[in-house]
């Protein structure tokens, strides 16, 4: 068989047929960030060469690059290249911001005034490389959605149009990439890096038996404003949608049963709308997944992500493969600690020999990690990339010749 | 005649007076690409080159959301980078608070800094594009942030002593996923521009040169600093193509020669040493009248000068630029955007750029180019003038 293009590898697979080798497309993040000191498209795209490996490069997962300003999560407001400052919310509104940089953080206390009343929190952000990690995420001491009453405010902070500049890079980077791998853009789910920055995680579950109605009506918010990123996007001809689904993971606290109520139908209409228009969804949740494959089945995202072994995550690969492996591409499921980070080189080529025999037959799988890994051995990335391509050749799978 | 050369390859030739298989043709492209395409980020000049045949030279850091250095003078509101907190580029210690007011078509952003040494305040007023302020509208000041010499030593707590990694990683990446396609650089934006004429004002500054001389010394000696380290920093890193953005201390800002010799001629020849003792090039760029300042860009041998704005906007002869300093430096520029490319018709685009190609291109050392930016252009004006930079640049060495 001829060798096929990285893209048609990627294709191939998503559309459940057998391409040439198991694409392998790892979650390359944190690596990059530790080692080359930045994880924007340019250095995952420069990686894939590097390595050979078939990526899928979420572009504006990069904060920089991110079209709708996220008001929640980055709370300090953005330039954009020939645009103001807060350029992106509705006139009448106002922003006092305190700024205090301390030793390892920064302490950033915010009173937003809309046209509706006003909202204020506070958000401790710790500096990088100052004992929290490569990528410290920021911390509420204060959230700015109290009750109810604060929904028509949050509606202010919800940027109604993306910035052209960071769409344009988008759209570049798309033709840029070319047949070299596929390029996606990233919509967080109604509380990833959403929802559980404006009210809490541990907040939103208890309003889920203290007041559902108010739950309902504030997932409802974000949830539109997720449609409305989508439709922008997709108008914008990017192909893949990932989505970025973790806080809603059972992996987080949310049951089973929880899940099917409140989320499912958000998560289906947007995999519906995505797939009304030509794009290909890629749902990511990379927490416990196993009971939430059936329900997978039903609302047929075109990939799944990242279906976590344990002990960290819950799913056997080949039960996966039998549940849901028929209509649904599976994207995973090496274990990021245990098998990348502290594993030997013949650990991680037994278990990419395994995911490839598990899950591969087919078509509709592409071989990855199951989560962002870091303070990992460069020789452990490139066996992890090399083992892919020698046992994932479709002409004898799973077999090294 | 068949090209020989890649746009890179021609570009450092005439750089270099070296034999070129055709003049380059490096438009200002900014602010059409940014019309054309919603951004003028390095991927958009590239995309142009689609459309029309060309020698991109792409500066990175132009673009406001990407410096590495994140600019407090010009950008007030601080800024996020990937992976790393909101102002964390600021020293501990130090404290801002930002009130910022959406209004119908401008934003204004009221600042209080408070440093070790003291407090600061401005207040700046941001228009929207789109709303009647031009595609890449500036901000106005309505109160600047140094007021008297005290301040000096607290503003010093707002220029970055550290670069955004993230973004420094991506320079170096870029100029070599471009290769060939185009010449990449990075900008250092001169001691006044963008710097501390926004913390300031240039009309305070031109009056502190009567009035308190010591004082607007110390400034510009201040942010020079700030430009050597960062012009270091891009060095150390590998970068080997600086642009020197120097328009607010152009003659047309209403500086004298004699006060540009005497206040900054002696700034630009130490970045443009510091920038040949890395072995990199040094691109000087003032958009305004510059006749009278070639005699001391001469002594002070950047490798590129633009952008010899010719009159009426500007005051540059091409034929006399090219005899006092053409031997030694290459020129770039001399196509008005105004009268030539956005008024005029493609007649006389094609007789401009006609011009400038026999005066500019023998003995190389010239890349055709215009003056500053042009938007609000007619298609066929654009179309005129891309295709007569390369019919006539080929023929021109053909």
């Amino acid at each position: 068989m001829a060798e096929m293009t990285k893209r048609e590898r990627l294709l191939t697979a998503i559309g459940h047929k057998e391409p040439d080798f198991v694409p392998v497309s790892p979650i390359i993040r944190n690596h990059l960030m530790q080692n080359k000191g930045c994880a924007c498209w340019i250095q995952k795209y420069n990686a894939s060469k590097e390595l050979d490996y078939d990526p899928i490069i979420t572009v504006n997962r990069s904060r920089i690059m991110d079209p709708f300003h996220n008001h929640m999560f980055n709370v300090g407001g953005h330039y954009y290249d020939g645009r103001g400052y807060y350029e992106d919310l509705e006139e009448g509104v106002m922003i006092h911001l305190s700024v205090d940089r301390k030793e390892d953080h920064t302490l950033i206390k915010r009173r937003v005034e809309t046209p509706a009343g006003e909202l204020i929190d506070v958000t401790r952000q710790p500096l990088p490389e100052k004992g929290y990690g490569l990528w410290p995420q920021p911390h509420k001491e204060e959230y700015p959605v109290k009750g109810r009453e604060d929904l028509d405010k949050l509606l202010y902070l919800l940027p109604k149009k993306p910035q052209l500049p960071a769409m344009a890079n988008l759209k570049d980077s798309i033709e840029f990439v070319g047949d070299d791998g596929l390029v996606a853009a990233t919509v967080h789910s109604p509380l990833s890096y959403q929802g559980g920055y404006a009210y809490g995680l541990e907040d939103l579950m208890m309003l889920y038996y203290e007041e559902k109605d108010f739950f309902k009506d504030f997932l409802q918010i974000f949830h539109q404003h997720c449609l409305k990123m989508i439709d922008m996007y997709l108008e914008a001809g990017v192909e893949v949608i990932h989505m970025g689904w973790w806080q809603e993971s059972l992996g987080s606290g949310w049951s089973p049963s929880i899940y099917q109520e409140m989320f499912a139908p958000l998560l289906r209409e947007q995999v519906e709308r995505i797939r009304s228009s030509g794009g290909i969804s890629w749902f990511y949740d990379d927490g416990k997944m196993k009971k939430l494959l059936p329900l997978l089945r039903e609302i047929k995202p075109d990939i799944v992500s990242t279906l976590t072994p344990p002990p960290m995550g819950d799913v056997e690969l080949r039960e996966a493969k039998e549940m849901i492996g028929d209509v649904i591409c599976l994207r995973g499921n090496i274990d990021q600690v245990h098998v990348m980070e502290k594993g030997t080189v013949e650990l991680i080529r037994e278990k990419v020999r395994e995911a490839i025999v598990a899950a591969a037959k087919g078509g509709g799988f592409i071989l990855s990690n199951a989560d962002p890994f870091y303070d990992t051995k460069e020789e452990n990335v490139r066996a992890f990339c090399e083992a892919a391509r020698e046992f994932g050749n479709y002409k004898h799978l799973g077999e090294s010749r | 005649m068949r090209p020989t050369m890649t746009s890179r390859e021609r570009l450092l030739a005439a750089i270099r007076h070296e034999e070129t298989d055709m003049v380059p043709f490096a438009p200002v492209i900014r602010n059409y690409v940014l019309e054309k395409f919603g951004g003028a980020d390095w991927l958009q000049k590239l995309r142009l080159k689609k459309y029309f045949d060309f020698d991109p030279i792409i500066i990175l850091g132009r673009s406001r959301s990407m410096p590495p250095f994140h600019n407090y003078m010009f950008n007030v509101g601080g800024h996020y980078y990937d992976g790393r907190g909101f102002c964390e580029d600021l020293e501990p210690g130090v404290k801002i608070y930002l009130k910022v007011e959406r209004q119908k078509d401008t934003t204004t952003i009221y600042r209080e800094v408070e440093t070790p040494a003291g407090r600061l305040k401005d207040v700046t007023l941001q228009p929207r594009p789109d709303a009647g302020y031009g595609i890449w509208p500036q901000g106005t000041k309505k109160e600047f942030l140094i007021k008297e010499p005290e301040d000096l030593e607290k503003v010093a707590y707002l220029l970055p002593k550290r670069p955004q990694k993230t973004l420094m990683a991506d320079a170096t990446e870029i100029v070599e996923l471009v290769g060939e396609e185009a010449l990449v650089g990075v900008t250092i934006h001169s001691p006044l521009t963008y710097q501390a004429a926004d913390a300031c004002g240039v009309e305070n500054l031109m009056i502190w040169y009567y009035e308190n001389k010591p004082f607007l010394l110390d400034i510009i000696r201040l942010f020079h600093e700030h430009c050597m380290h960062k012009a270091k920093t891009y060095l150390e890193a590998g970068m080997k193509f600086i642009h020197m953005g120097w328009w607010l201390e152009s003659i047309s800002t209403g500086w004298s020669p004699a006060m540009h010799r005497e206040l900054f001629l002696p700034y630009i020849k130490e970045q443009i040493d510091l920038i040949h003792s890395y072995d990199a090039l040094a691109w000087f760029y003032d958009d305004g009248k510059m006749m009278k300042i070639l005699p001391e860009l001469k002594e002070a041998k950047p490798d590129i000068v633009s952008s010899l704005t010719p009159p009426p906007v500007g005051d540059v002869d091409l034929k006399e630029a090219k005899e006092l300093i053409g031997e030694d430096v290459c020129l770039k520029g001399n196509i008005d955007s105004v009268y030539h490319i956005t008024r005029g018709t493609p007649q006389i685009i094609e007789e401009a750029v006609k011009e400038a190609l026999r005066i500019g291109a023998p003995g190389s050392g010239f890349i055709l180019s215009n003056s500053d930016p042009f938007f609000g252009v007619p298609e066929e004006n654009i179309k005129a003038y891309f295709e007569a930079g390369r019919k006539y640049g080929r023929l021109s060495y053909g």
